[in-house]
């Protein structure tokens, strides 16, 4: 690496290629480049095949200004040598960068390269801070890494020269890197989700009340404040506390479908006997905790609403398990619903599903999390070409409201 | 002056056969462009410098079609005259 090898050194090697005697190299090579040099000072070129060409171009005389003194000069025009190597050459001498080729760019390639970093990082943190790595995850994370590993190795033995090798393994890894991140992550997001809410869906099954966990939390945290403190605060804190049950409460009833008056009915009859409730904070609290971090990352501004829709799955099929995806700038609802049901078409039935979280359908939020729903849900039938058509059109009036 | 009449001289004045003189034009090509490929110049007394200069990759649009191409890192072959050869052809 950026040696420099001398005429002797090459002679030896070269004796070492072709087998011939040493000396004889040597002499070859001075005859060769006498030879050249004379070409060459006689005016011509000379094409040496398979190695390249030297000849002579004409350097026109031009104007140039001394810049200590001001003055102009003419520089007077000459003759310079110029190497033009061989293709054969050429080619051999690029050889640890043969493998690459010219790649199209995508225009919206640097947005979506940073939401593919961003995304799976914010995942596994929150895998993480909630202590449930499904198996798989951990899984595919190390395999990526191993062939990311591999493959530098396999260029460094192909190519066998080290430090540039190396740079080609670099980038490499590079590009290994992206194709996790644009191929394996949301696959691998799906999964560890599923895992996630199957281990969610026991606890939740044990409790008696399937109202929120969140205000079972609040009041729990309220609660000890509020018989510490003076009287004022705790009363303040049983307001605010209030408003937020009674809100959380009036979204809950709505969207469970349930009778307004009888689920608040129950909510009070909760906030009355605090002892009740505290029994069943424990495993209710981690329950929450992952709602929150699970909406705070899919969707900022509708934390509220994401979590509902969140509860609202585990509390009306608690044994199904809940298939979400999430779009980003190369995966669209069309995508979601080719890979999930079979036919694009059918992306209309996973905008409803999450039609509370969701704006204009070709705006949505990279990074968002969808629910995507069994088709059976809808009695939606892939094969049937009418129920398609009336999902079409479904689509049209869903574009329809937002002209 | 082209191949053949090289082929010829070299034969001529090594006395060797045009085959040999073809094998060692034929590993000299061999040896420089391996030198090349790990960077490594080859510098040849009074006569220059073969030079191997790595380009970095770089973003260029298609002339034809208008859209971007990442077009990948060489490495290339350059000759660099020595200073003596050069007074020579300058005169």
């Amino acid at each position: 690496m950026n040696d420099k090898i001398t005429i002797t050194r090459l002679g030896a090697m070269l004796a070492l290629a072709t087998g011939k005697q040493k000396e004889l190299c040597e002499d070859f090579l001075k005859e060769l480049f006498s030879i050249v040099e004379d070409e060459l000072l006689k005016g011509e070129s000379i094409r040496i095949k398979g190695f390249g060409t030297f000849k002579l171009i004409e350097v026109e005389p031009r104007k140039s200004v001394n810049v200590a003194t001001g003055e102009e000069t003419l520089i007077p025009g000459h003759d310079k040598v110029i190497f033009v190597a061989a293709k054969e050459l050429a080619s051999r001498v690029n050889l640890p960068f043969e493998a690459f080729e010219a790649v199209e760019i995508a225009d919206d390639l640097p947005t979506d390269s940073m939401d593919g970093d961003e995304d799976p990082e914010v995942e596994l943190s929150e895998d993480s801070g909630n202590a449930v790595i499904s198996p798989e995850n951990a899984d595919d994370i190390s395999e990526a890494s191993g062939s990311v590993v591999t493959e530098a190795d396999k260029s460094v033995e192909r190519q066998g020269v080290c430090n540039l090798e190396e740079r080609v393994g670099d980038s490499q890894i590079i590009s290994e890197d992206n194709f996790s991140h644009s191929g394996d992550m949301p696959e691998e997001d799906t999964l560890s989700e599923n895992d996630r809410e199957a281990e969610l869906s026991m606890p939740e099954g044990d409790v008696s009340e399937t109202i929120e966990p969140g205000i079972e939390a609040e009041i729990f945290e309220e609660n000890p404040h509020s018989h510490r403190n003076k009287y004022i605060k705790g009363f303040v804190a049983g307001f605010i506390t209030a408003l937020i049950v009674g809100s959380i409460v009036f979204a809950a009833g709505y969207l469970l479908g349930f009778s307004f008056g009888v689920s608040k009915g129950e909510d009070m009859a909760e906030s009355i006997s605090p002892v009740i409730i505290e029994t069943e904070v424990i495993p209710q609290d981690s329950v929450s905790s992952v709602y929150l971090a699970d909406s705070v990352i899919g969707n900022g501004p509708h934390d509220e609403i994401g979590k509902e829709s969140g509860i609202d799955q585990v509390a009306t099929e608690p044994s199904d398990k809940i298939v979400y995806d999430t779009v980003s700038t190369t995966r669209y609802l069309t995508t979601i619903a080719q890979e999930h049901y079979g036919n694009f078409n059918l992306w209309p039935v996973i905008y409803e599903e999450n039609e509370k979280i969701l704006g204009h359908p070709d705006r949505i939020r990279p990074g968002t999390r969808v629910v995507v729903p069994p088709l059976s849900k809808y009695g939606i039938d892939p094969k049937d070409k009418d129920q398609i058509k009336a999902v079409k059109e479904k689509g049209n009036k869903i574009y329809a409201r937002y002209k | 002056m082209d191949n053949k009449t090289l082929i010829d001289n070299l034969s001529r004045r090594l006395d060797v056969s045009r085959d040999t003189v073809g094998i060692l034009i034929e590993g000299l090509t061999q040896t420089i462009g391996e030198c090349a490929a790990g960077l490594d110049s080859v510098s040849v007394p009074s006569f220059g410098t073969f030079e191997p200069k790595k380009r970095l990759e770089r973003v260029a649009l298609h002339p034809a079609s208008g859209r971007r191409l990442l077009v990948p890192p060489k490495i290339v072959l350059t000759f660099k005259p020595s200073a003596s050869l050069k007074q020579k052809i300058r005169k």
